[in-house]
Parts: C-alpha cells; sequence; structure tokens
C-alpha cells in the first residue's frame, strides 16, 4: 500500500476506542468512483466521483474497518468526520452511527468506521410485506428527525436550523436549468407559482442521502451511515421523500410504470403505506399538506438538475424530468389527486 | 474530410467487440473536431445504441490502483499500451512527465485529441524502445500486454521496462484477457477462464521474476478495468471478503460460493493485473 495511506491508517491502533483498534492486514478497494488526486474536472460535485473507499481486512479475511479515502480538499469527508464526532459524544444518538477516526496529510484525507454488523436495508426490503415495512419506516423516519434536530444544537458551524425557507427562491436554480433541458415553460409555471402561493417552511438539517443503501439493520436496531452531505440540504421533509422514494423503488421496481408519482398513487398496499408515511413525516415535521407538496416540487427538480450535472447518461436523468412533468400536470389537471399524496388516504 | 469520415459506417456491426466500439467513438470524437471528448462519448455511444456510452471508456478512478503500491520519488512515469489514454490522466496528476505509447494508431490519435499538445503527457506511436533517458529514471510504468501469455517480445519488453524503472519503483502489468467465445458452453468458457486466470497469471508471476521484479501481488478488477469499481487481492480470503460485501452486486448464483470456496478465482474475475518492483 502506498506509504501515506499506511501511516493515516496506522493510527489506528492508537485510537482510544476499541472497535476501532482492532489490527488489519490486508485492503480490498471498493465504491472506487473517482481519482485522487483529481485527474481532470470532476462533472459537478457528488458522492460518486471523489476517491474510494478501503475495506480492511484481518488475517482471516474479517471485514474489520471501513475507510473513505478522499482527496484533501474535499470537504464532504471534513463534514462527515465533524458529524460522526460530535454525535458520538452525544448519548441519545450515538448508537445510531458507528466509532470512526479521522485523519489527513496534505494529499488526502481518511475517514475510518469500525465494521458494523447487519446489512443494508436494501436486502431486507425486498422480502419484507408492506406492514413490515411500514413498521420499519415508523422506527427510521422518527430516528433521523431526532439525529437532526440533536445535530442542530450540537453542532453550532451547521447554521440555519429552525430559520424562515422561501421554497420558491430555493427552487429558482433549479427551475432556470431545466428549462434548458427542455421543460416546456407553462409546466416550470405552474410549479414556480405552487411554490410561490405556499406558506414559508422552517429549514431544518437534512441527511442528505438518506436511502436504504445508508440504512444499517441488525436484529431490531439501526445504524445510520454517509454523513457527507449532512446538513447541507435544510428542506424539511426532503429525507423523508428521500428514503419513501427509493424504498418504493426497490421494493415495487417499474411494475405499473415508470412514473415514481403514479406508483405512488396507486391502490397496492406498497403505495398505501407509502402515502401513509408521506402523511405522517409531513405531520411530525410539522410541514402542511399543501407546503409538503411544495417539498415533493422542489425534490424533483433537485434531483433532476443534479443528474444531470454529474454527466450521467440521459437514462438516468430523462425519467427525473419526466417526474417533474409529470407533477406539473397532475397540479394543473388533477388537483384532487395531488391532494392525495400527503393526505394518507 | 478525414480518413476516419470515409472509414467508419453510419450504423455498426452489432458483433464488434467492445475494442472495435470504443475505436468507432474515438473515431466519432475526431470527426467533431473541437468537441468535449466526454460529450463526445455521449454523442458516438448513443449513436451505437448503447446503454451506458460513457462505458465504451474508463474513468479517472481507473488510476487508483497506484494506491495499493508505493513509489520513489521521481518526475517521470510511463503508460505502454495506453490504449484511451486512463493512466496516463493519472499518472499525469502524480508525475511531472508522462510518457503515454502505444502500437495502435488509432489510438494514439485519440491520445493525442484527449490530451492535446502539451509537453507532458508525451504522446507517442510505438513501443518501450522509443524511451530514453537515465536507467532507473521512471518512478512507475504501467505496461498493458499485447498477448495473453508471456513470449519473447514481452520478455524483452520487461527487461526494457526493467532498465528503466527506478529502485523501489512500481510496475503495473495487464496481461490481455481474452474475448469471451459467444455460443460457447459454460463449461468450455469456465475451463477457458480459469485456464485464463489461474495458469497465465502464475506464467506473467514467473516471467516478471526473469525479468529481475519482485512481485506484489495480483489484484482483480471488478467488472473492469477501465470500471475498477472493486479492486481486490488475489487471494481466498480476500476475494471471500469482496463477495460477502456486496452480494447484489458480485453474486452470480448458487455456484459462485464454491467456486470461490475452491480458489478458482480466475473464472469469477476476468480482469486482472500484476504490481511489481524491482
Amino acid at each position: 500500500m502506498n506509504r501515506a495511506l499506511r501511516v493515516l491508517l496506522d493510527g489506528l491502533a492508537e485510537d482510544p476506542d476499541p472497535r476501532l483498534r482492532r489490527a488489519w492486514s490486508s485492503v480490498i478497494m471498493h465504491r472506487n468512483v473517482g481519482a485522487i488526486p483529481v485527474s481532470e474536472l470532476p462533472a459537478g460535485e457528488f458522492n460518486w466521483n471523489r476517491g474510494f473507499d478501503l475495506l480492511l481486512l484481518d488475517r482471516d479475511g474479517r471485514q474489520t474497518h471501513v475507510c473513505k479515502v478522499r482527496p484533501a480538499r474535499d470537504l464532504r469527508a471534513r463534514n462527515e468526520a465533524l458529524v460522526m464526532a460530535a454525535m458520538r459524544l452525544d448519548p441519545e444518538v450515538s448508537s445510531l452511527l458507528p466509532p470512526s477516526y479521522y485523519r489527513s496529510v496534505p494529499d488526502l484525507q481518511v475517514l475510518v468506521t469500525a465494521f458494523l454488523p447487519g446489512r443494508p436495508y436494501q436486502h431486507r426490503l425486498r422480502l419484507i410485506s408492506a406492514a413490515d415495512w411500514l413498521s420499519d419506516m415508523r422506527e427510521v423516519l422518527p430516528l433521523s428527525c431526532r439525529f437532526s434536530a440533536r445535530a442542530a444544537e450540537l453542532i453550532p458551524s451547521l447554521s440555519g436550523h429552525g430559520d424562515p425557507l422561501d421554497l420558491s427562491l430555493q427552487t429558482a436554480d433549479e427551475f432556470s436549468y431545466l428549462a434548458g433541458l427542455g421543460i416546456e415553460s407553462d409546466k416550470l409555471m405552474t410549479l414556480r407559482r405552487r411554490l410561490e402561493a405556499m406558506a414559508p417552511l422552517r429549514a431544518s438539517l437534512q441527511h442528505g442521502d438518506l436511502w436504504p443503501a445508508n440504512l444499517l439493520h441488525d436484529r431490531g436496531s439501526w445504524s445510520l451511515l454517509d454523513f457527507e452531505a449532512f446538513g447541507r440540504i435544510k428542506v424539511p421533509l426532503f429525507d423523508a421523500i428521500h428514503l419513501l422514494r427509493t424504498c418504493l423503488e426497490i421494493r415495487t421496481g417499474e411494475q405499473d410504470s415508470p412514473l415514481w408519482l403514479r406508483r405512488v398513487l396507486g391502490p397496492q398496499p406498497d403505495s398505501k403505506a407509502c402515502r401513509q408515511l408521506m402523511m405522517e413525516a409531513a405531520q411530525r415535521e410539522g410541514v402542511s399538506a399543501e407546503q409538503a407538496v411544495g417539498v415533493l416540487i422542489h425534490y424533483w427538480a433537485v434531483f433532476a438538475r443534479r443528474s444531470h450535472l454529474a454527466g450521467n447518461p440521459r437514462g438516468f436523468w430523462e425519467p427525473l424530468l419526466s417526474e417533474v412533468r409529470e407533477m406539473a400536470r397532475l397540479i394543473a389537471e388533477e388537483p384532487i389527486v395531488v391532494d392525495r399524496l400527503f393526505s394518507g388516504s | 474530410m478525414s480518413r476516419y469520415e470515409e472509414a467508419v459506417p453510419d450504423v455498426p456491426p452489432a458483433d464488434l467487440t467492445l475494442t472495435e466500439r470504443i475505436r468507432d467513438a474515438a473515431n466519432v470524437i475526431l470527426r467533431g473536431g473541437g468537441t468535449d471528448w466526454r460529450q463526445a462519448i455521449l454523442t458516438a455511444g448513443a449513436s451505437l445504441e448503447v446503454s451506458d456510452p460513457l462505458r465504451l471508456l474508463g474513468n479517472d478512478a481507473a488510476g487508483n490502483w497506484l494506491w495499493l503500491g508505493d513509489w520513489p520519488t521521481s518526475e517521470r512515469a510511463l503508460d505502454v499500451g495506453g490504449g484511451p489514454g486512463d493512466t496516463t490522466a493519472a499518472l499525469s496528476s502524480l508525475f511531472r512527465e508522462v510518457e503515454y505509447l502505444d502500437h495502435d494508431s488509432a489510438w494514439v490519435e485519440f491520445a493525442r485529441h484527449r490530451f492535446g499538445s502539451r509537453a507532458s503527457p508525451r504522446v507517442r506511436q510505438g513501443g518501450v524502445e522509443l524511451v530514453s533517458g537515465q536507467p532507473g529514471s521512471f518512478g512507475c510504468i504501467s505496461i498493458t500486454a499485447t498477448t495473453r501469455r508471456p513470449d519473447s517480445e514481452s520478455a524483452g519488453m520487461l527487461a526494457d521496462c526493467h532498465r528503466l524503472l527506478a529502485p523501489d519503483g512500481l510496475l503495473r502489468l495487464i496481461p490481455r484477457i481474452p474475448l469471451k467465445q459467444e455460443g460457447a458452453s459454460r463449461i468450455r468458457t469456465l475451463v477457458d477462464q480459469v485456464i485464463s486466470g489461474e495458469l497465465t497469471q502464475r506464467a506473467w508471476g514467473l516471467a516478471l521474476r526473469q525479468a529481475g521484479y519482485r512481485p506484489l501481488g495480483t489484484y482483480y478488477a471488478e467488472p473492469s478495468l477501465s470500471y475498477p469499481y472493486y479492486l481486490m487481492p488475489g487471494n481466498r480470503r480476500a476475494v471471500r471478503a469482496a463477495e460477502r460485501l456486496h452480494d447484489d452486486h458480485l453474486a452470480g448464483g448458487r455456484s459462485r460460493g464454491w467456486i470461490v470456496r475452491a480458489g478458482l478465482h480466475g473464472a469469477l474475475y476476468r480482469h486482472y493485473f500484476l504490481l511489481a518492483t524491482k
């Protein structure tokens, strides 16, 4: 292994936490998604084009740690280290995340976490009933909210929690960008007016990448992973929508419609559970049904723009544009249907 | 009109190999003049009806294998058989002077387009015999072999590179991967991959030792060398750990577990490279 990297990892041997102090002997490079140092300009600032992860193994081939290796100037890795270090000290939420160890040198930084037992939630997600999924989400979503609230109290640098938030201003750049991608001006106008008409939200720190791969489930307990984007998004309900959308996609695929918005409005048990959970999440976060529709508009606009900016193939971002169009169509032509999204019915 | 406008058919045959498709894509880029190469490959890929056109070429993460080894402080690096130039791009961010070499004129033109007329990387058509300079002046050398198994020609190339490599320098060797035999039986494919994966690994290890190198290990790349999302040591424990890590990504049926336990990793991972030092 490279000398600088080995020196950083050798520090594990002196960490005060015994769960991090375990010996390792070899590594597997995985999630290898971006060069260190960056060889060409990355297409946007995204998780998938920066650095790589190492899985550290002991002499018997057992996983001991997961190590994120990132370029030295990567602010997201520092953000994650900050959040993990602060939250590990809080008895109320410390059990939700693994012990971590952070070091940096001029060229790179490493964030090492103890390897946790359990499997990413997407494995369980495919096997359970709609009722079990509902039950799981009723555990996870409040935990996530509690985590965000505690982070706002414990980490002063993550500012803005509780401030008024005008979603039409927050989404203005996205709408301009989507116009350039061919979204019709009347559809964008419909969405913009909807956002302008709604009451301001109260900002709330969001995980930013809360989806089943970042949830670990082990014998009834949950762990949250990957806090690189924590606090960058402050739109309440964003995490809940992202988690529920990705869960439903994993559970149902495209069996009825390629559009998530049509699937979630369907009569299937998963769709009903999703609408129920969206309503509960909105109530928990103090967001009215009208505001929640606005957050959903913002969510699709953010993801469509982000996916295109990342240089993804058309097959990635075009379905997201279709969701934006469908959202506009529903608001203009079927307002009663839109009301069902967060009504639980 | 460039020669590519005449040479490239509008509708490429469906049975093109990946290499041929990449070359065609490169030709489209060259036809496009100053088009940004990533955008151009998207355009080219769309015309080829490939689901993910960027997969026609590697991404810059393909250079992170460098972190698996160590290299001395040196200003020079060499990429022999550089192909689309991903390794050259990676080396360029770590070394002041990088030399790109390839015998294939289409790749060389593509690399010239990609890297422009900068002093480094220096793009030339040919083999390692073109490289001059002090013995031991290259901190890192990457070789993409033109043969599946070592032969007299590759032995000569390894010897030349040994002369150029700095003491404690890092050498990466990528043996040529045989193309999949369309229509071959599963047993035949399995046997072929085990042979190519296991026996040729050992043959290249022996060739490296005979040329004076000290092999550091074999690494499998999954799903490919252009997109090495996983790089894992070629030993049973590491492979088992990798298989456990993301079984949704790597799993390919119940037989896969048996193959892992039997240590026949060559049947699972077609893409691999060897690291060595001097």
